[in-house]
Parts: C-alpha cells; sequence; structure tokens
C-alpha cells in the first residue's frame, strides 16, 4: 500500500505519515482496528467513548469540508466506519458477539431454531414465563409490575454476562475455542432478555407518551 | 449615486451563513469576529422575515417576507404561510386544515399550490424563502452568498432534509450541512458559555416541538438522544385563544367556517398578538373587527388546549432524557428555542421537571440561526475554533419491510451519524434477476405504522438458482442525516444497479428539471431587475436635466434645448423597453447631449459658491482648474457614466 497522495508508505493509522493526507478506511480493517484499540473483550466502556471523541475530531466530514472530493469521501466512510465500531463495541454483549462473530459463530444471524437449539429446555420455559407475565402487566397497564420483571430479568442479564466474562477470559488466555461454544449459548439467552427490555422499554415509552 | 460598488474578487470566498428556515419566521446570521449574529432581512430592519411567499396572480412572481404576509388575507389562496409543514410530505398525508387552506394540482404524489396561476411545490416555494434572505443578506453584506447551513426540526425525516436541501440548490446556494435545529441551538450557547456538562434543548416553535439531549465536552457537542413532533407547536395555542374569546363572546360554540370564514388567517393573527403580549403582561386583547376581546394569562393558561400541548411536550422530554439514560438533575442546563418558549407556564413546567430555571440570555428566536452560523463558519474553516465539533444522531430508526409487513430495524434511533447497516438478501426463485426493497423509518413493529421512506428496484441480479445469489445492500446515513444506498452481489462482485422512488420527495430528475428552469428563470430575474435599476436611474437623469434646463435657461446655447429634450422625450420612450440596453444606451446619448450645459452650469456654480472667498484658497499652484472644482467635476464625470454601480 501507497498513499494515494504522496505515493509513499502511508504507515499505519488514517493518516499517511509522510503528507499527512486521509488514506482510505483499510478494507480489512474489523471494529477494533478502526477505533485502533486491541482485539480484546476487555475494554472499557468509558475508554471506548473517549477514543469515539478523540477519533471524530480528526476524522469528522466537518473537519474536511474544505478539503478535496477524495478526503472528503475517506473522512465520510472513516467517520462511518468508526461510529460502526462504537456501536458494536460499547456494549459488553455486543462486543461479545462481535468477537464471536469473527470466529466464525455469527449469534445475531442465527435463526429462531438455531439459537434455541443452544438454550436448554427449562430456559425456554422460564422465558414463557416472563413473556407471559408482562403480557399481563401490560393488559393491566400495571406499570410496577412491568418495572419488577424487569429488574429481575435485569439481574439475571447480568449474572449470564458474567458467564460471557468468564469464557472469553479462558478462550484468550488459552485460544481454546470450545469455550467460545458457552459463550455463544450465554449470548443467546442475553439476546432473548435484551428482547423482553426492549418490550418493557416499549411499554414505558408508550405510557410516557 | 447611491449604492455600494460590487466588487467581485474570485479569490475571496463568500461569507459562509446560517439560516433558519422556519414556520412562522426565518433568519439568516453570520459570524463576524468569533461572534454571530444575525442580519436585517426585514423590512422595518429586523432580523425576523415572515416565512411567507405571496405569488401575483397576474405575473406568477413571488413576493416575501412581510410584504407577503400583508397579502396574505385579501389572497389566501396565492399567499402560502407555513410552508414547512408541507415539506417532505405527500398529497395524501396533509390534513384537512391544511389541504383546505390551499387549492393543490390534482396529480403527482408530492402536493402543487395553485397560486400566481401556476403550480409550486413545497421545494420551490421553501426555495423562495431562501432567495428573499440571500437577497436582503446580500444587500446587507455587499457581497454574493454562496455557502449555508440550513437547520431542520430534529425530528425531520429523511423526506423532508431531503426536500430542505434541494430548497437550498434551488435558491442557488451550496448546502454545506443540514443540521438539527435543537444541536445549532446548543451550539450558539456551548460556545458562548465554554461549559462542560448535559443540555437538554426545548424547541417549542410554530409548527414543531424538539427536545434533544446533548453532552458537551471539551468542545465535542455529542447528541444523546432527540425525540420530537412535527405537528405540534404554537399555531394550536393560538386557536385555542381565539376559539376561547370567541365562544365566550358569542355565548355558544364557534363554528369555524360559518363564523370565521375568510377572517380566520386574519383573526389567528390577532390571537397570535395576544398570545406573543401575555407573555410579559397578565391582561390582553383579541382584536376582532371594531371589538376588543378580553382574554387573562391566566385563562390562556387554563385552556385545555394548552394544557394538553404543554403536557405533550414534557412527556416527549421525558421519553428523551429515558433515551438518554439520564435523570432530570443530572441536565447541567435547559437551552429555550422558539417563541412559544416565552410563555410563562411553559418555562414554569420546566423548570418543575428540571429542578431549575432554563437559560434565557440569547433571544429564543435567533438562537437557532446563530448556532447555524457558527456551524457554517466551521465549515468553511474561517474561524480559529477547530476544537469546536458537532456529533449529531438520526432521530428515528431506520428499518427494512419484511415478511408479512412487519419491520426489521437496520440503523437504531440515536445513532450517530453518519453511520451504516449492510443488509444481505438472497433470490428465492431460480433465475430472479431483480428485487423490490422497501425502507421505512419509525419505531413502530409494523410498516403501515411507520413512516414510508423508499422503494428500491434491486436490478441486475445475476441469473442463479433460487438462494444463490447473495446481494449485499448498504444503508449509509450521511452526515445531513440523508439516506444513500448501495448494492453489491457478493458471489460475482457485480455492482447492483438501484432505482430509487421516494415515497414523498422529489425524485433527483424532477430536482434537476426545477434547477434547469430556476437557472432560466434566474436569467430572466437579472435581465429584468437591470432593466428596472436602468429606468430608476434613467428617471433621476431626466429629472436633473429638466431641473437643469428650468433654472439656468440663460447658460443654453442656440438649439441645445431643443437637442437635450428630443434626448429626454427617446429616453422615456426607450424605457417603457424590457431591454436594459436599449434604455441604457438612450440614457447615455442624454449625458452625452447635455453634457457640455451640464458643465457650464456646474461652473456657473461653483463660481456663485466660490464669491467672495479667496481664491487663492481654491486655485492650485499653476493649475488651470481650482481643486475644489476638479473634484467635483470628477465625481460628476464618474455619475454620468453611471454602470459600474448596483444597488
Amino acid at each position: 500500500m501507497s498513499c494515494w497522495n504522496c505515493q509513499a508508505d502511508p504507515g499505519p493509522g488514517p493518516f499517511c505519515q509522510k503528507c499527512n493526507t486521509l488514506q482510505p478506511v483499510p478494507p480489512k480493517a474489523d471494529a477494533f482496528a478502526v477505533l485502533g484499540l486491541p482485539k480484546t473483550f476487555f475494554l472499557d466502556r468509558k475508554a471506548i467513548g473517549e477514543r469515539h471523541k478523540e477519533l471524530s475530531r480528526k476524522l469528522h466530514p466537518d473537519r474536511f469540508a474544505q478539503k478535496d472530493p477524495k478526503e472528503r469521501r475517506f473522512s465520510l466512510e472513516w467517520t462511518t466506519a468508526l461510529n460502526d465500531a462504537v456501536k458494536a463495541l460499547k456494549d459488553p454483549a455486543s462486543r461479545a458477539a462481535y468477537l464471536l462473530k469473527e470466529q466464525g459463530l455469527d449469534v445475531a444471524k442465527e435463526s429462531g431454531d438455531e439459537a434455541m437449539g443452544r438454550l436448554p429446555t427449562e430456559f425456554l420455559e422460564l422465558v414463557l414465563d416472563d413473556r407471559e407475565a408482562l403480557a399481563e402487566a401490560k393488559a393491566a397497564k400495571d406499570l410496577e409490575r412491568v418495572r419488577a420483571l424487569s429488574k429481575d430479568v435485569k439481574a439475571r442479564s447480568g449474572h449470564e454476562l458474567a458467564e460471557v466474562e468468564a469464557a472469553l477470559a479462558l478462550w484468550e488466555k488459552t485460544g481454546d475455542k470450545v469455550v467460545l461454544e458457552k459463550a455463544a449459548a450465554s449470548l443467546a439467552v442475553l439476546k432473548y432478555y435484551a428482547r423482553f427490555q426492549e418490550e418493557v422499554e416499549a411499554i414505558e415509552q408508550q405510557a410516557l407518551e | 449615486m447611491s449604492g455600494l460598488l460590487q466588487i467581485a474578487d474570485p479569490l475571496k470566498k463568500s461569507t459562509p451563513v446560517g439560516i433558519d428556515l422556519g414556520t412562522t419566521n426565518s433568519l439568516i446570521a453570520r459570524v463576524v469576529d468569533g461572534k454571530p449574529q444575525c442580519m436585517p432581512v426585514d423590512d422595518d430592519g429586523g432580523v425576523l422575515m415572515p416565512s411567507v411567499v405571496h405569488f401575483d396572480p397576474q405575473t406568477g412572481l413571488p413576493t416575501v417576507g412581510r410584504e407577503a404576509k400583508r397579502l396574505a388575507t385579501r389572497l389566501p389562496k396565492d399567499t402560502i404561510v407555513s410552508v414547512k409543514r408541507f415539506m417532505g410530505r405527500s398529497l395524501a398525508e396533509l390534513d384537512a386544515r391544511a389541504r383546505e387552506a390551499y387549492d393543490f394540482a390534482e396529480d403527482g404524489a408530492v402536493p402543487r399550490f395553485l397560486a400566481g396561476g401556476k403550480a409550486v411545490t413545497p421545494v420551490e416555494v421553501s426555495a423562495e424563502l431562501l432567495k428573499g434572505l440571500r437577497r436582503r443578506a446580500e444587500g446587507f453584506l455587499a457581497e454574493k452568498l454562496s455557502a449555508a447551513v440550513i437547520t431542520v426540526p430534529a425530528y425531520f425525516d429523511d423526506a423532508q432534509r431531503q426536500a430542505t436541501k434541494d430548497a437550498g440548490r434551488l435558491a442557488g446556494l451550496e448546502v454545506l450541512r443540514i443540521i438539527n435545529e435543537p444541536t445549532a441551538a446548543a451550539l450558539a450557547y456551548g460556545l458562548d458559555k465554554k461549559v462542560n456538562g448535559h443540555f437538554a434543548v426545548f424547541d417549542l416553535g410554530g409548527g414543531t416541538f424538539d427536545v434533544s439531549i446533548l453532552s458537551l465536552d471539551e468542545g465535542v457537542f455529542q447528541v444523546m438522544a432527540t425525540k420530537g413532533d412535527t405537528a405540534l407547536g404554537g399555531d394550536d395555542f393560538d386557536r385555542a385563544i381565539l376559539r376561547f374569546v370567541l365562544e365566550r363572546k358569542l355565548g355558544r360554540e364557534l363554528d369555524p367556517a360559518g363564523d370565521l370564514g375568510d377572517r380566520l388567517r386574519d383573526l389567528l393573527y390577532a390571537a397570535r398578538a395576544a398570545k406573543e403580549a401575555l407573555s410579559t403582561v397578565e391582561r390582553a386583547e383579541v382584536a376582532v373587527g371594531e371589538e376588543h376581546l378580553p382574554i387573562t394569562r391566566e385563562e390562556l393558561e387554563s385552556l385545555p388546549e394548552v394544557k394538553a400541548l404543554v403536557d405533550r411536550t414534557l412527556r416527549i422530554a421525558r421519553a428523551a432524557m429515558r433515551d438518554a439514560k439520564l435523570e432530570p438533575e443530572e441536565i447541567d442546563g435547559i437551552v429555550l428555542v422558539g417563541g412559544m418558549t416565552r410563555v410563562p407556564v411553559v418555562r414554569r413546567e420546566l423548570e418543575r421537571y428540571f429542578g431549575r430555571p432554563p437559560l434565557a440570555d440569547i433571544d429564543p428566536d435567533q438562537v437557532v440561526a446563530l448556532g447555524a452560523a457558527v456551524q457554517a463558519d466551521l465549515l468553511a474553516g474561517a474561524g480559529p475554533r477547530d476544537d469546536v465539533l458537532l456529533l449529531d444522531v438520526n432521530p428515528l430508526s431506520l428499518g427494512l419491510e419484511t415478511m408479512g409487513g412487519v419491520v426489521e430495524k437496520l440503523i437504531p434511533r440515536n445513532s450517530t451519524i453518519p453511520t451504516s447497516a449492510a443488509q444481505i438478501f438472497t433470490t428465492f426463485k431460480d433465475a430472479q434477476t431483480g428485487m423490490d426493497i422497501h425502507v421505512v423509518q419509525g419505531e413502530r413493529e409494523l410498516v403501515e405504522d411507520n413512516r414510508s421512506l423508499a422503494r428500491f428496484r434491486l436490478s441486475g441480479i445475476p441469473a442463479l438458482a433460487a438462494g444463490l445469489a447473495r446481494i449485499q445492500v448498504t444503508f449509509a446515513i450521511d452526515a445531513d442525516g440523508i439516506l444513500n444506498v448501495s448494492a453489491k452481489e457478493l458471489s460475482t462482485g457485480v455492482e447492483q444497479s438501484i432505482t430509487v422512488k421516494p415515497s414523498h420527495g422529489l425524485s433527483d430528475e424532477e430536482v434537476e428539471q426545477m434547477l434547469m428552469e430556476a437557472i432560466d428563470h434566474a436569467e430572466d430575474d437579472v435581465t429584468r431587475r437591470l432593466a428596472r435599476d436602468a429606468r430608476v436611474e434613467s428617471e433621476r437623469i431626466i429629472h436633473e436635466a429638466g431641473k437643469r434646463l428650468d433654472d439656468h435657461d440663460f447658460l443654453l446655447e442656440a438649439g441645445e434645448r431643443e437637442r437635450i429634450e428630443k434626448a429626454m422625450e427617446a429616453l422615456r420612450e426607450a424605457m417603457g423597453s424590457e431591454d436594459f440596453r436599449v434604455i441604457l444606451g438612450k440614457k447615455d446619448e442624454l449625458v452625452a447631449t447635455s453634457n457640455k450645459f451640464a458643465e457650464r452650469v456646474m461652473n456657473y456654480e461653483i463660481e456663485q459658491a466660490v464669491k467672495g472667498r479667496a481664491a487663492d484658497e481654491l486655485v492650485q499652484d499653476g493649475g488651470k482648474e481650482s481643486a475644489g472644482l476638479k473634484h467635483l467635476r470628477e465625481q460628476e464625470e464618474k455619475e454620468a457614466a453611471g454602470t459600474p454601480a448596483a444597488k
């Protein structure tokens, strides 16, 4: 790869180290690379936010409004990649899912049946009970009950996330891919919980508006 | 000669401006010495230009601003008010009130007002407003403007943003950026205060309501959440006030059509005046014909419509806070935007919810335009403040229609823009080469409950067995909040062609067509203006020549009067022409014919003036001509040459 502007080796990072023009987003760059962060689950939410702002200051299209069309286009591509990377990595569950996807375990794209296969029957029964309880509370317009259910699911989510964390810690230490299956199962559970919370959110928003 | 010389320096970039294209009023601002300022655009030197466009029923020519507003009563169908409510909307979506107010062309999805004997789209009407602002600002700055940041309500959807951008292009402006009104307001405040923390911007205008929650951190403005309602605003207050005073007067319920008829708009203006007065005084009157119907602030605040409106804005504010995951006490400042936030009950309720009084040091009518000017300045790279950056979000989720009319969300609301999402589609029939994709915007689960944004036709898919073709469609929202789509077949790498059929807005072809017409008309406009200027100029020259003939006939040579009068007559005749060159030709002839006589008159005048003064005060060493005389003569020559100056 050589710099599109000065033909020198641009080096790492978005800008050519020789002529300081913005380079295209490398085609193979993943979310970690875009943010310039190490590929690990163990990232601090706050640090990601800080990096987001720091890079936005340098890469945002507003900074390139007066530059030539090529740099303007690269700026838009970089900033889009940057915002999408933050979206993918900021939340721990989605960060885990992103790492798993890179290892060939696409939790997000699994169909209902595939995801179901990962889950124990007793969990599925529990989910059915939860949803029934939520539907009842919604029908009765019992916001207190809705919030109580949400709190309970939130506690269980925390537990499940700890499982994901433990599995990923092990994987990062040993490179043992088998533990990833365990993380995938926990993420499938978290997906159910997330959908549950979305419904709670919708009910609360409706009550507000 | 009056007017300023127009100096065209091709190297000098024009001043970037910020424009608040409002429902009720529009403003234009620019940054001077690091501080944003609104420019006078109203007839009386004010900074608010009423967002009203009148199309003359005879000529079809537009008039904008206060003058147009005056014509609204007499010619309501030819005078478009609150055009913002129509932007990016289809004919079918307009509510009954909007449909009744005007006549519309029957065909086409985009509403077209029948005004001034022609059919005009909301985009074209808005472009007239922008042109009006631009012309007035150009007159004020004595320079041509070309680049602008235009604001839109945060809750404007893709079609409405696109329509606004199109209007800017039609008005001959390079739209540097479309930014959200509340974000602009925060920019105006944040820069002024140099603060860090969380801000809530509460924007209640004539027709729309927005609330945005932002964080400010070392110059980075990050929008955390935005909520709003594009059909909520102060106009509803006006109606409520009018109904209240009239029903009390009549002792019965009002029948708007029967009781008010054509006078409705006038009466609404009167009600608005009363509402505005009630922000500062306890009691006001609504002028209805000869009568003045009283209303108190207490009565206003107890109207059910007012209560409902205030209540609804607070619910939306709470929902936005929830999206931002903040508690009211975590807000460090509340920024007020829009004239309606002057209403005391609104401020009181906000203070009650957030537990602190709102900030009130920037005029809520001006704050959006000021912020837009700051952003325009930043984008033009003019200011030294490259530490300031705006990170905005998309207010509505973007999704796709899937089986059974269910929406699959692609980009959730409050995602920082620019952003993108890719989706892989596959064919379900052998040798299928095309596919329809329906994009919607909104939060609801069913397609029919959301706003249809666009339908795409993917074509040119390689003919493969069912399920083999894999088409990756990328939906990208740019920094203006506008959607762009691209597609690629993954197995062959073939780029797909996409035909965009906007559900509501204008197609690119339609905009191009309008642009072409606008350029044609722009030429017409210019020649018309030049002809008008030439006439004014000629009028002045004829008047002066006539005056000289009357006052100084004793300085005339034989036959000179006849020659001058003949040239005056020829010029008068030429003034009827639409061709400015014909007028200017005859004007030059008159100047040439009367030049000698004019010189004699001037010499005589100066002689009279210096009589009794020491001659050597005026005579230069060895010069044939006095300095004073020389100066005056040069001025006269410049005037006679006449042409390089423009208004």
